[in-house]
């Protein structure tokens, strides 16, 4: 594919993803000020945001698991969760959780090819 | 004057609190940027164009979608409309944010509050945005998203250019790298969780798994989402919870 086209893909792309970010608080902004009043809306979008983690977590950990070796690719991923909630409960940060969930996970991986 | 120049001071530390707190985002992409820029160049694109995708698209697992469609050799209109149903789930992102500024405090154009929201700066938002005063809360939000961007773009340049002799010399990081994004998403997890009943995480959950046996991981992302919205309006959150996260609380960062 010429350099030309890809260029305009990617800036078609990134025109359209930035419209699919703007457009709807424009919309909200002007128009539906009093429907966001409403409870029952204000309620689906308040958990919009912790549902959306979940998912993203949920896809996310669904993706490393490898069907051939449930086992040896799902003990990782317990040893790097625990990590996240031991950074979580000593370190007290989020950076700092994510980083001894990803250390956690890395040395449990050493281990689990170390023992195969 | 001195209440002008003390409001400035302010509006700068609120920003710079916000471009702090993008620390956790960072660790997060830094590594998938520099896997994009890696990929980008493994698939035959320039440099420059790779640092281009990130600049103008900056969308993390689209981007990724879109250099495989590229490299395939996907026809220009169906690489787009594919990028654009994938991001498709943003749209639920920017009334969320909104809802949590004050219509009072905002200055900022709404572009500018627009054109960074991904995933993981609208996940922290989430968690985040009730600790900040609301006179602050655009202004913290505006630093989270220029850090968050920034290294997405600097890593992406850095994989580009860069990244391919350290990945080639260990496996073991290369695999390592995989597991940040599941590790920020669980922090913010533990982070927010009693912002909503546990019945909504749950449902959420299973709803995305269910979703992934028979869809796209975008669309079960969707999924997901829109499930646990229509749970809530069943089991709300618990009395209290919401100020159990408000300010003062702030030691999750």
């Amino acid at each position: 594919m010429k350099t030309a086209t890809v260029l305009a893909v990617i800036l078609c792309s990134g025109i359209g993803t930035f419209l699919i970010r703007w457009l709807p608080m424009r919309w909200q902004e002007r128009g539906t000020g009093g429907a966001m009043k409403a409870g029952w809306l204000r309620r689906a979008l308040d958990a919009i945001g912790p549902a959306a983690i979940v998912a993203l977590l949920t896809v996310s950990l669904v993706g490393l698991l490898e069907p051939q070796e449930p086992v040896a690719s799902a003990l990782p991923l317990l040893a790097g969760l625990l990590g996240v909630v031991a950074g979580r409960r000593y370190l007290h940060t989020i950076a700092w959780s994510t980083l001894t969930g990803v250390l956690a996970y890395g040395a449990a991986v050493w281990l689990v090819q170390a023992a195969g | 004057m001195t209440s002008k120049s003390s409001g400035a001071a302010s509006r700068h530390g609120f920003f710079i609190a916000g471009l702090r707190d993008s620390l956790s985002i960072a660790i997060g992409y830094i590594p998938v940027a520099i896997s994009f820029g890696l990929a980008a160049i493994y698939a035959g694109m320039s440099p420059a164009l790779a640092l281009m995708t990130s600049l103008f698209v900056y969308a993390g697992a689209s981007q990724f979608i879109l250099l495989s469609l590229l490299a395939s050799g996907g026809a220009p209109a169906s690489v787009i409309g594919i990028v654009l149903l994938m991001n498709l789930r943003h749209l639920f992102y920017g009334p969320a944010v909104l809802g949590k500024l004050e219509p009072g405090q905002r200055r900022l154009p709404l572009p500018a509050l627009a054109a960074g929201l991904t995933d993981e700066v609208f996940a922290t938002s989430m968690a985040r945005l009730r600790q900040q005063p609301a006179s602050g809360r655009e202004y913290w939000y505006a630093g989270l998203q220029l850090g968050a961007y920034s290294s997405w773009v600097g890593g992406t340049a850095i994989g580009a250019w860069f990244g391919q002799d350290w990945l080639e010399q260990s496996a073991l990081l290369a695999g390592m790298l995989g597991f940040v994004l599941p590790a920020l998403f669980f922090a913010l997890l533990l982070e927010i969780r009693t912002l909503v009943a546990g019945r909504v995480l749950a449902g959420a959950g299973i709803a995305a798994a269910c979703a992934l046996l028979w869809l796209p991981s975008y669309a079960a992302i969707i999924a997901g989402m829109l499930a646990g919205a229509l749970l809530a309006l069943r089991f709300p959150a618990q009395a209290g919870a919401a100020a159990k996260a408000g300010p003062g609380q702030g030691d999750g960062r």
